[in-house]
């Protein structure tokens, strides 16, 4: 397999601090998205505590003995269990320092993971963090935020189009380092050579079409796709933080 | 006679043991029988269940001697308390997860109303309110939280714990819950107040074009198209055919709407915290000073009134008695 890959984050215009953090690692095949929040430092802290838990979990769990995952028998399942559980841990390791050190109180993250394990490749999000897929020349959203106006576009409230513009659409109703216990997204799919996959904070996707970010990605390579995304975020104003990490399976 | 578990591996639990009677004589078969410890579990239960229960029926009898209730109604009294207990408790836990995602979406709110660097003008958001801020910024410590339980009470569990201490806790708890709420409402009354003030400062700057035309000019220093020197231009030029539809970038009430000499028929409109727009050489002007705009109502109509070249619309936008670049601030 080979894998091209890039991630890029800024503070954007109007924040002191960033408090996204992305993940490559290349020999896990593994890509890690997280958009902090919450307090003075508790927000790069907790996105910090996330990346970091996810590739270790995810480096060391076939030699940990104490993990129990659930007993399944296919290897995709059991993929996605250690995903799952990789995820939730750093959600519990947030809920716990959140809990028990009051200058963390009220920390919190979004998580989102892509790891190409295979034939396969799956997805693991909490919260407004977006992954995003390139297949022949057709771009697709792959999640679906966990934030209050989708909530309410699901509902039939409010328009997509109305969406994008409301006061409250950077409010997500998932997060990891609230809840002990988080319901976690997850999505296998095949790979295919060829695909582009890439992950991003709301810092973009409140700035950049998705159209936008389908032409980036289908005209450049993970390297200038990643920088000029996050440019275009960067010169419409760059309200929040923005991160993009831009993938391409160039062989399986 | 032996006892040896069926199956055991490392990781798991010991789930089932094999009872063998081994007769001392050769000539009689080994009697094999399998206990499922789940079972035997069960059974326990049950047993001590009954048993708890019978206690307290005969308690329940003693202390009413003749024509009170029966046993049998007692325990049938006592089932339903207990099951009434489990559902209070899982309303609790229901409780709980809301209360999660409040404080989820009461810190998302407080990062918002932080973070937005917008202070401008002389409206309610002053130091005071800021200070408020900061007091429901640090919240928490002096409130009682709930203790953590370790996982899900087993059946079991629940069936053999003493009515009485079991309804106490469920009271602690709800109590402890009560006093959370209390503590959390306020906070939300002045998020709200913040929120309203931060929404309503964000109403005040454009919304909306003033006009739809053409990019003629725009903010900063320039060549004057009237005597070719250079010249500060404060606000931008949208150039569109005369009596073309000019409107209230962002609601308002009108503080002028008169006649210039170089702005020509001109309107101003004051969308409190400090800022101001500016529409300048219209041909007609629709409002009069004193009255409310909204966002996007029609105030006049592109004109070539006080100093211009041709029809156009110049636009300003004041903070503070200060023209800025109203593109900074325009929807893109």
């Amino acid at each position: 397999m080979r894998i091209t890959s890039c991630g890029v984050t800024d503070v954007g215009m109007k924040r002191t601090n960033n408090e996204d953090n992305y993940l490559i690692n290349d020999e896990l095949n593994l890509f890690v998205c997280c958009d902090g929040m919450g307090g003075h430092v508790g927000g790069e802290y907790a996105s910090a505590i996330a990346v970091n838990t996810v590739e270790e979990v995810l480096a060391s769990i076939d030699s940990d003995e104490q993990i129990e995952l659930p007993d399944v028998s296919e290897p995709v399942d059991r993929s996605r269990e250690k995903l799952r559980y990789a995820v939730r841990l750093a959600g519990k390791r947030i809920f716990e320092k959140a809990t028990a050190e009051p200058e963390y109180k009220g920390m919190g993250t979004t998580a989102l993971a892509l790891m190409i394990d295979g034939s396969n490749f799956l997805i693991a999000h909490v919260g407004d963090s977006r992954g995003y897929l390139l297949r022949e020349g057709r771009i697709e959203q792959l999640t679906e935020d966990h934030s209050l106006v989708n909530e309410k576009v699901k509902a039939g409230v409010l328009t997509a189009e109305e969406a994008k513009t409301h006061k409250l659409r950077n409010i997500i109703t998932r997060s990891l380092g609230y809840m002990e216990e988080v319901e976690v997204d997850l999505q296998v799919r095949a790979v295919r050579r060829g695909d582009k996959f890439m992950l991003c904070s709301d810092g973009l996707s409140n700035l950049v079409s998705t159209a936008e970010i389908g032409e980036i990605m289908q005209r450049h390579g993970p390297q200038h796709a990643s920088r000029k995304l996050v440019q275009m975020a960067c010169e419409r104003g760059g309200d929040d933080n923005v991160t993009v990490v831009t993938v391409r399976v160039d062989e399986l | 006679m032996s006892l040896t578990p069926t199956k055991k591996t490392p990781s798991e639990k010991v789930r089932t043991w094999t009872l063998l009677l081994i007769p001392d004589r050769d000539q009689v078969d080994v009697l094999q029988c399998i206990i499922d410890v789940g079972q035997v579990r069960i059974g326990l239960v049950a047993g001590a269940a009954v048993v708890g229960l019978t206690l307290l029926g005969l308690r329940g009898v003693s202390w009413v001697p003749g024509g009170g209730p029966g046993r049998a109604e007692l325990v049938t009294e006592n089932l339903m308390l207990r099951q009434q207990l489990q559902q209070i408790e899982s309303q609790l836990d229901q409780a709980d997860a809301t209360m999660q995602r409040v404080q989820l979406y009461d810190a998302q709110l407080r990062d918002m109303v932080r973070d937005n660097p917008v202070r401008p003008g002389s409206g309610p958001v002053d130091e005071e309110s800021e200070g408020l801020a900061d007091e429901y910024l640090d919240y928490d410590e002096d409130h009682p939280g709930f203790e953590e339980r370790d996982g899900p009470v087993s059946l079991e569990a629940e069936e053999l714990r003493p009515a009485e201490s079991w309804a106490e806790q469920v009271m602690v708890r709800t109590d402890a819950y009560v006093a959370r709420l209390e503590a959390l409402e306020p906070r939300l009354g002045l998020l709200t107040e913040d929120m309203e003030d931060l929404l309503s400062i964000q109403a005040a700057f454009p919304q909306v074009w003033p006009a739809e035309g053409t990019f003629t000019s725009g903010f900063g220093y320039r060549r004057s198209p009237i005597n070719n020197t250079r010249k500060f231009h404060s606000g931008v030029d949208i150039a569109a055919p005369r009596g073309t539809r000019v409107v209230a970038a962002a609601s308002g009430v009108v503080q002028m709407a008169d006649y210039n000499s170089g702005y020509g028929r001109m309107v101003e409109i004051d969308h409190g915290y400090g800022i101001v727009t500016r529409y300048a050489h219209n041909s007609s002007v629709y409002v009069r000073k004193g009255d409310w705009v909204d966002a996007g109502q029609v105030i006049s109509t592109i004109g070539t009134t006080g100093q211009t070249t041709g029809p156009h619309l110049h636009f300003e936008l004041m903070i503070d008695r200060q023209q800025v670049d109203p593109l900074e601030y325009l929807p893109h």
